[in-house]
């Protein structure tokens, strides 16, 4: 579905962000880019929306069932952005206002033609917020972004993000600024929302396990190359490249702890 | 052996949350930490782990309690001569090491002040020490007259570690001092951090949210929810037999080989926290 080919960046007149990533992901899959900072695997995301940095310099395509994303502009390119692909980013603080209850970001796109909410744009932000496992949806909907927990407002934005029922989820680190209970909460109602609603994914994240747990293959990125790609458990446990050899010697190598619910013991 | 090396009792500490109103940051906390050993502190945000750290450092006064330093306790209102020891004896490296670097300056001034500050040397002789302490934390000497911008992440940590160990201190309270770091780097000052808890005969309180870091680095480990220890035992104990359902609950949302996160079993240990 989505095709990346020998997609190239260039900041400036030497600074090379990306070098000939290619990359495909098909429909309803989930493909992790893993990597440390500066590897280039934000960059290869905001390249599919066009939000890489001004006087960037990129070459190679990018096609989205077919269609060059790269060369949409205008009214085209924006809907592209609102019902085919959306994205999650590190801080929620940073996508929604801080002066409007969360229920205005929930119905932002479901006006009607005198510019009133529809009737039923409130039941649908409702409806979302059960999605990602929220009980108190009223309590929720009414609160200012303040008022939430970071975990809260990641699902909030989850559910704006679900709203258009795209065919492909970016997400950038989206569980990075959170504890780590609230991590395994988050990425379990954004792994149950993919596969309810059949979406494809492309997940940013400097984590190699949290990757391997919600994704069926996994690029491995380094300074601006993809330079392993592969499944989960052949990176495990054949990592053929030496840089993902010494991405998983970083962590403890006895892994000690298993708890009942673990899928390999 | 086991001669004490910190010794926490009773640290009760609040912070003022609005008129008339105050929340329990550290409820009652007593931990020992024996010389030469590495304890790390467990804990999510909120749950009062720096606060600690900040206290047993001097950063903070408690309401009550006391912290004793190589069986010396260190008064709650200390002197000047009182504070400048302990400023020598515990040390502390933070998050993110340009919080102790000066943006403007040499890397080297750094360790320079924290020499001139606890030592009687000579200016020659400062310089001969600090390009001693980045050989020890393995830095090139050529880095002495870098400025911050001019390193990476890790070298800048790696410039904090050397900062610390130029008070000649007894304690290092490192507070998520690998947290910023990308894996591969964070292996590389974890092994450092080892060698010189040895070389130097050093006593760590790691504070930490990460039990892979847990188990790299620590001996014992203490687990916090809200300002209160729930848990404590050595590295094995609590990472492979936990008994309180919070650290069973921390275990298994860390991300390892073969995990799957797993809301169902999230919402059964919390209700288990709860009752």
């Amino acid at each position: 579905m989505l095709d990346i080919t020998t997609l190239s960046l260039t900041i400036g007149p030497d600074r090379q962000i990306l070098r000939d990533v290619s990359l495909s992901v098909a429909a309803g899959e989930a493909v992790g880019l893993v990597g440390e900072s500066g590897s280039g695997k934000s960059m290869t995301l905001r390249s599919i929306l066009q939000i890489e940095p001004t006087g960037s310099e990129v070459t190679g395509s990018i096609t989205l069932d077919d269609v060059d994303v790269r060369a949409l502009r205008g009214e085209e390119l924006r809907r592209m952005r609102a019902n085919d692909v959306s994205m999650i980013a590190q801080n929620p603080h940073a996508v929604l206002n801080p002066v409007l209850p969360v229920e205005r970001y929930l119905i932002e796109g479901m006006h009607d033609a005198q510019g009133q909410p529809t009737r039923t744009a409130r039941l649908r932000a409702g409806e979302l917020l059960e999605q990602v496992g929220i009980d108190a949806v009223d309590r929720v909907l009414r609160s200012y972004p303040h008022q939430l927990s970071g975990g809260m407002l990641q699902r909030v934005v989850i559910a704006g993000a679900i709203a258009g029922k795209p065919r492909l989820m970016l997400a950038d680190e989206p569980t990075t600024a959170l504890d780590v209970t609230t991590q395994a909460e988050v990425m379990a109602i954004l792994d149950e929302c993919r596969h309810e609603l059949g979406m494809a994914m492309l997940f940013v994240t400097h984590d190699l396990d949290l990757a391997a747990a919600v994704c069926d293959r996994i690029a491995v990125m380094k300074d601006g190359e993809i330079v392993e790609i592969g499944l989960p458990e052949q990176l495990r446990d054949n990592p053929q490249h030496p840089y993902t050899r010494t991405l998983m010697e970083s962590r403890p190598a006895g892994i000690t702890w298993t708890l009942e619910g673990d899928t390999t013991p | 052996m086991t001669t004490p090396g910190i010794i926490v009792t009773n640290l009760t500490k609040t912070f003022p949350t609005g008129p008339k109103k105050r929340m329990t940051a550290l409820d009652a906390v007593s931990l020992t930490i024996d010389q030469g050993s590495c304890l790390a502190v467990v804990g999510e945000s909120g749950s009062g782990k720096t606060t600690l750290a900040r206290i047993i450092v001097g950063l903070e006064t408690p309401d009550s309690g006391e912290v004793a330093v190589n069986g010396e306790p260190v008064a709650a209102r200390a002197n000047r001569k009182e504070l400048r020891r302990r400023a020598r004896d515990i040390q502390m490296v933070f998050q993110d090491p340009q919080s102790s670097l000066n943006r403007r300056l040499p890397v080297r001034v750094a360790v320079d002040e924290v020499l001139r500050a606890h030592s009687k040397l000579s200016g020659a002789a400062r310089r001969e020490r600090c390009a001693e302490l980045f050989t020890l934390v393995g830095l090139e000497t050529r880095f002495l007259d870098a400025l911050p911008s001019e390193l990476s992440g890790g070298q800048k940590q790696r410039v904090a570690i050397a900062r610390a160990l130029a008070a000649n201190p007894a304690v290092i309270v490192l507070d998520e001092s690998v947290a910023a770091l990308d894996v591969t780097v964070q292996a590389q000052i974890l092994e450092l951090l080892a060698e010189l808890r040895i070389s130097q005969g050093l006593t760590y309180l790691f504070i930490t949210h990460d039990l892979s870091v847990v188990q790299m680095i620590a001996d014992q480990v203490v687990v916090m929810r809200k300002g209160a220890i729930v848990e404590r035992g050595t590295t094995t104990e609590v990472l492979t037999a936990p008994q309180h359902p919070y650290t069973r609950l921390l275990l298994a949302c860390a991300p390892r080989p073969g995990w799957k996160p797993q809301r169902g079993m999230i919402a059964k240990l919390r209700e288990e926290i709860a009752s």
